[in-house]
């Protein structure tokens, strides 16, 4: 701003030299040596210079003002231009995304699709921009999609199979400052997936299917070995036959054991529920594993209730299982001459079984990952080497499913106590 | 006179124990190896049992069961679903369509087998 400064010192020193003339001529006026014309022009010269300098400053302002908007200007321009670029990337992505989407407004017309939703729904028109929704049923097979594009309910998730497509449609609905601006519709094609899927499991459940027929056919061949159907048997051929039937016996519990765990990841497992005595379960499981337990000479010690307890709604077999792997578990990692004690025990809500053993214990550290699937303890492993790791896991999800809950409290080498309780709700 | 027992069952090992148990239990076993064979003797023999598998080639066991069960003349012989299906839709659908009892093979020993049968002959 120095040339600013520069027309201000002049203007200074201009103002300055015609004061001083106007009081010059003035004293001369006075003292009579100068005519009053003088004084006149002089003033009238001043007021023509200081509307001068008025102007110039104030188009000064103006100038400076000027260059203000012009930049203002140009800011805009490059906002106006970037947002511009912003709008391009964004019409790019939605043109390729590779899901279908499609956004319906508040009057239930379409505001916006994606060329890849066009595909999955089979709409071949070109500009379908204010259809009605109702009306995109005409258009092509989407039929069983429209009642999920109108429905008024919020977030929705669900697969759906149309023609050529199976889709998992997302409903979100839009809203704006409590406003409703109509909803986003994804289509997600599923329809590799889940024929991957379905692929999967068939395999699975076949070879499950002939493993199961393998173990079958060994299971009843043993059991006719061992009740003479095939002739007299030595006391050797017997004893080495009832060894493979046991081995035979863990493998159908180890197929039955994954095909649970798949059903349970699957989503698919299902209870049948009656009214069942749970202590009829407990002394059906110790009468069960009486050879084992006579074998390893292991004290058993049933503290029952002192009346019986009232019927709960179960499914016996699947609570059975649970009672029973746990048993396995206590006699499997006892050692000889140890003791196993169970109770059985309610609170009028709850029904509590326990499960105490004089066993191997469960190492801290490993203490955390005792419900995993696949999981098994280092000192179980040395003593057993075969166990897949799934009955806790399963047990885990039998008892939850009852709405009950399971855990357990062990020490390194003293023992375990395993403990569940279930609702005691559904009495007779 | 010996009751006729008719087996649906396409292994033939496990055709064969069965067989083997049946008969020395008393029984005339009659086997069939796939469903369509089923159907036809069914029909045709009018055992007193039959001991249906279900995941037979071609024709699958609960089509035969229901074939069974529309044909006048068969359709009052007890039928015993001998199978490996353990699921319990697979359960309730055999159950629905008619069957008097469910045997999961590999839960089961030949005696049992033996005394279910049995039973429902009596």
């Amino acid at each position: 701003m120095p040339k600013i400064f520069l027309y201000l010192l002049i203007i200074f020193f201009i103002s300055v030299f015609l004061v001083s003339l106007t009081v010059i001529n003035f004293w001369l006026f006075i003292n009579g040596s100068a005519k009053l014309i003088y004084i006149i022009a002089v003033i009238f010269s001043f007021a023509i210079f200081f509307a001068g300098s008025c102007f110039f400053i104030k188009i000064n302002d103006l100038k400076k003002e000027k260059t203000g908007l012009g930049h203002l200007l140009e800011k805009n321009e490059r906002k106006f231009k970037n947002s511009e670029i912003e709008k391009n990337r964004i019409s790019e992505v939605f043109i390729n995304f590779n899901e279908g989407i499609l956004v319906v407004d508040e009057n239930e017309k379409v505001s916006l699709i994606n060329p890849r939703a066009k595909k999955i729904l089979g709409i071949k028109a070109k500009d379908i921009k204010g259809l009605p929704v109702m009306d995109l049923g005409r258009l092509s097979d989407i039929k069983p999609l429209i009642p999920h594009f109108l429905s008024l309910s919020g977030a929705l998730k669900e697969e759906i199979n149309l023609r050529n497509f199976i889709v998992e449609l997302s409903v979100i609905p839009l809203i704006f400052e409590e406003k409703n601006m109509g909803k986003l519709i994804i289509l997600r094609d599923t329809t590799r997936e889940s024929l991957l899927e379905k692929t999967k499991a068939d395999f699975i459940l076949s070879v499950v299917h002939q493993l199961k027929t393998s173990v079958s056919s060994a299971k009843w061949s043993f059991k006719m070995f061992l009740s003479g159907d095939f002739g007299k048997i030595s006391k050797e051929q017997k004893d080495v036959i009832e060894r493979l039937y046991k081995r035979n016996e863990a493998l159908i519990y180890l197929i039955n054991n994954l095909l649970d765990a798949m059903k349970i990841e699957e989503g698919v497992y299902f209870y049948n529920k009656t009214l069942v005595d749970i202590q009829d379960i407990i002394q059906s499981v110790i009468v069960y594993f009486q050879d084992k337990i006579k074998s390893k000479k292991i004290k058993i010690e049933f503290k029952k209730p002192s009346e019986r307890l009232p019927r709960i709604m179960i499914d016996k077999e699947k609570i059975e299982s649970v009672v029973q792997n746990l048993f396995d578990n206590a006699l499997k990692y006892t050692g000889e001459g140890g003791i196993v004690r169970i109770f059985l025990e309610t609170d009028g809500k709850n029904t509590e079984f326990q499960i105490k053993d004089s066993g191997i214990g469960i190492p801290k550290d490993q203490q955390p990952k005792v419900f995993s699937k696949f999981f098994r303890a280092a000192n179980a492993n040395k003593i057993e080497t075969s166990g897949s790791g799934l009955g806790l896991f399963i047990a885990k999800k039998i008892i939850e499913d009852h709405n009950g809950s399971i855990w357990f409290e062990s020490e390194e080498n003293k023992g375990s106590a395993f403990y569940f309780t279930l609702p005691t709700e559904g009495v007779e | 006179m010996a009751k006729n027992i008719l087996i649906i069952e396409d292994d033939e090992f496990l055709r064969g124990l069965i067989n083997k148990k049946l008969t020395a239990e008393g029984f005339n076993m009659i086997s069939a190896i796939d469903g369509e064979e089923g159907i036809k003797k069914a029909n045709e023999e009018k055992p007193d049992l039959i001991l249906l598998d279900l995941v037979l080639p071609n024709v699958d066991g609960f089509e035969v069961l229901a074939k069974i069960k529309e044909d006048p003349g068969a359709k009052a012989i007890p039928v015993i679903i001998l199978s490996n299906l353990s699921q319990k839709e697979d359960i309730d659908k055999g159950m629905k369509l008619g069957a008097v009892d469910y045997i999961i093979k590999a839960q089961f020993t030949p005696e049992e087998i033996v005394e279910k049968v049995k039973a429902i002959l009596k």
